[in-house]
This record gives C-alpha cells, sequence and structure tokens, in this order.
C-alpha cells in the first residue's frame, strides 16, 4: 500500500511482480517437497507426483496461504487500480468477505482458510494511516484483543470448563453450530486486534537485528518449506522421538533449506534482470 | 519446550529499544515483522506435535493470531 501511495507506475508489472513473488518459489518448494517425500518412502505415482506439484492434492496443509494470497493480490489489483482509494478499501473489504464465505462452503469448516484472512486488508489500511493518536487506539487493541481471545479461548480450546459446554449439552445440534460460529467471529477479531496492536506498538519500540533481518527476507519460503521439515522429521524413516531435538532440528533445517530456496529464486531474478554491456 | 519461545522472544528484543513515536514504519521493519510471525507459525506447528503441559498447549492452537500478523504485515510492507 505504502508503494501505491508513493508510486505513480505502482501498477505497471504488478502480476508479474506480486504473483511471481510468490509462485515461483512455492512452486521450488513443491518440487523440492515431492522429492524428499519420495526419499523418505512416501509411494507417489507419477501423476500424483504432477498433481501435487499443481496444488491437486496439496501435499502441505499450509500451502493455503498461496492460494489465498494469490486471490488477495487480485482483490487488490481491483480494488485499487480503476477506483479512488477509499472505495477501493470498501471493495477489498467485501472481496475478502466473499472468500471467506466462498470458503467456508467449499472447505466446510476448515477455519484456518479463512478465520485470519481480515488481517490482510487491516495490513493494506493501516499502511496508509497518517493518524498521530497512539494512546487510545493502543488501549482499544490491547483490550479488544484481551476480550475477543479470552472468549476464543473460553469457547474453544477451554471449552468443557465454560457454561458454553453445558449449553451444547442441553441442545447438541443447534448450540453447537452457534458456539462455532461465535469461535470463529472471535478468532477473526482477536487475530486482527492482535496485528493492530502490534503495529501500533512498533511505533514507539523499534525492533532489529541481523537473525531478525535474515528471517525477514526468507519469511515467505520459511513458511513453506517449514510443513515439510516437520513431515520428514516425524516420518517413519527418520522418526525423531526427542521433543528439543525435534524442534531444534525442524529450526535449523527449515532455515537452511528456506534460505537454499531464496537463494535460488535470486538467482533467477538476477539473471533475468542482467544487461549485457555493449 | 519453553526453549523455541524463549528463542523468538529473544530475536525479537535483541537490538530493540524504545524510541520517539514514528507513525511511518520503514520497510525493512514491515519485514523483520514478517519473520516473527513466520516463526510463530512454526512454532505453533512445531507445538502441535508435542506432549504440551496445559499452558503450553495453548500455543498449538492459536495459529490463526500468527497467521492474521503474517497478513497484515505482508500487506504492509508491499
Amino acid at each position: 500500500m505504502k508503494s501505491l501511495e508513493n508510486r505513480e507506475d505502482y501498477f505497471k508489472g504488478y502480476f508479474k511482480k506480486r504473483l511471481g513473488a510468490v509462485i515461483f518459489p512455492f512452486f521450488l518448494v513443491n518440487a523440492l517437497e515431492i522429492i524428499i517425500r519420495m526419499g523418505v518412502g512416501e509411494r507417489m505415482h507419477l501423476k500424483k507426483a504432477i498433481g501435487s506439484f499443481f496444488l491437486s492434492p496439496m501435499l502441505d496443509g499450509n500451502h493455503w496461504f498461496l492460494v489465498a494470497i494469490i486471490l488477495f493480490y487480485f482483490a487488490f489489483y481491483g480494488a485499487y487500480r480503476f477506483l479512488p482509494h477509499r472505495a477501493g478499501h470498501i471493495v477489498l473489504f467485501l472481496k475478502v468477505t466473499g472468500y471467506i464465505l466462498l470458503f467456508a462452503y467449499l472447505t466446510r469448516g476448515q477455519t484456518w482458510w479463512y478465520n485470519a484472512v481480515y488481517a490482510f486488508p487491516v495490513g493494506v489500511l493501516w499502511a496508509r494511516r497518517k493518524s498521530l493518536s497512539f494512546r487510545l487506539p493502543w488501549a482499544l487493541s490491547l483490550s479488544g484483543f484481551l476480550v475477543f481471545f479470552s472468549l476464543e479461548y473460553l469457547m474453544g480450546l477451554n471449552r468443557q470448563a465454560t457454561f458454553f459446554f453445558m449449553v451444547e449439552h442441553l441442545n447438541p445440534i443447534a448450540s453447537t453450530k452457534s458456539v462455532e460460529g461465535f469461535i470463529f467471529l472471535f478468532q477473526l477479531l482477536s487475530a486482527v486486534s492482535l496485528s493492530i496492536f502490534i503495529a501500533l506498538s512498533m511505533q514507539k519500540f523499534k525492533i532489529g537485528n541481523r537473525l531478525l533481518s535474515l528471517y525477514g527476507k526468507i519469511s515467505y519460503e520459511f513458511y513453506l518449506i517449514h510443513g515439510c521439515v516437520i513431515f520428514i522429521l516425524k516420518s517413519r524413516t527418520v522418526g525423531v522421538g526427542n521433543d528439543t531435538l525435534f524442534a531444534f532440528l525442524a529450526l535449523i533445517l527449515s532455515t537452511a533449506l528456506a534460505f537454499l530456496v531464496h537463494a535460488v529464486v535470486n538467482y533467477f531474478k538476477k539473471e533475468k534482470n542482467y544487461v549485457p554491456a555493449k | 519446550m519453553t526453549i523455541l519461545l524463549i528463542f523468538v522472544t529473544a530475536l525479537v528484543f535483541w537490538g530493540s529499544n524504545r524510541r520517539e513515536f514514528t507513525p511511518d514504519l520503514g520497510k525493512e521493519e514491515t519485514e523483520m515483522l514478517k519473520g516473527v510471525f513466520a516463526l510463530l507459525v512454526f512454532a505453533h506447528h512445531i507445538y502441535q506435535h508435542l506432549s504440551l503441559w496445559q499452558p503450553f498447549r495453548v500455543m498449538a492452537d492459536v495459529g490463526f493470531l500468527w497467521v492474521g500478523g503474517f497478513f497484515s504485515s505482508r500487506a504492509m510492507a508491499s
């Protein structure tokens, strides 16, 4: 959003730049994952391998993020390319709402596909925020987060300890559905309020060191690859049993592989932009 | 299994400091924020595979918070 405000030619080559940055690393990671899975003994026919390469079936549940972010980039383009920014914000929120409804229907309750996605338009709006007020929004976002998360925790994670559990037992069918609806709503609201709270806190709290800078650069690749690493470490062939060793190896391997994928992506990016001297 | 959370917390606080109010977060900072949330999503998935003491079990179920942060920081940075 910041770049959109500062650059007139922001949408020039938009899809190539935005989609390329998420799709190319994904295919690299996916190819690597297929090879690794076969290496640790997973049976995979050629047809399944080719299908998995193109997300059908999805090898790693975390890769839903790619589908969502691609759709959001399209939604962003549709919202801000031809409309004034204010109307664009509304259109973007409506499109993300459409995404939630669509994937609530398609995934039949796999809420991780849609229970945090409003954070995307909130991030877009945040980048445009010019307000100098701090204390009130900070206090509101913190208390919002605490309230919504407490409710989510009581209704979802620790349901048996609450009166909601008793309500469900009185009328299991109707109340379970309404409780699930409320849990989803509180997840959505707590994710959004936490995002706002952290963004606000950073206005008075500067973070930064070399390692964090590295993780910032490889964050997307790290996100894509860590599911595969966990799969390998928990596979029958490798089967790391010790919890501490498992977490340590997962962190080291995920970081190393993410860095490798990031380096390959950068290499091709540079090769493409290379202009030979005349 | 506190080690993983200590690692992420230490990473955030290492080299950090309080500053005067800055309305505009720089590109580099929002990039780092993406890194923090990616690590938290990672920790969330790791914790799903561990037998945990009750308070830590929460971490295995709150992936939506970190994914939300990952989405918002990505939107801010781009």
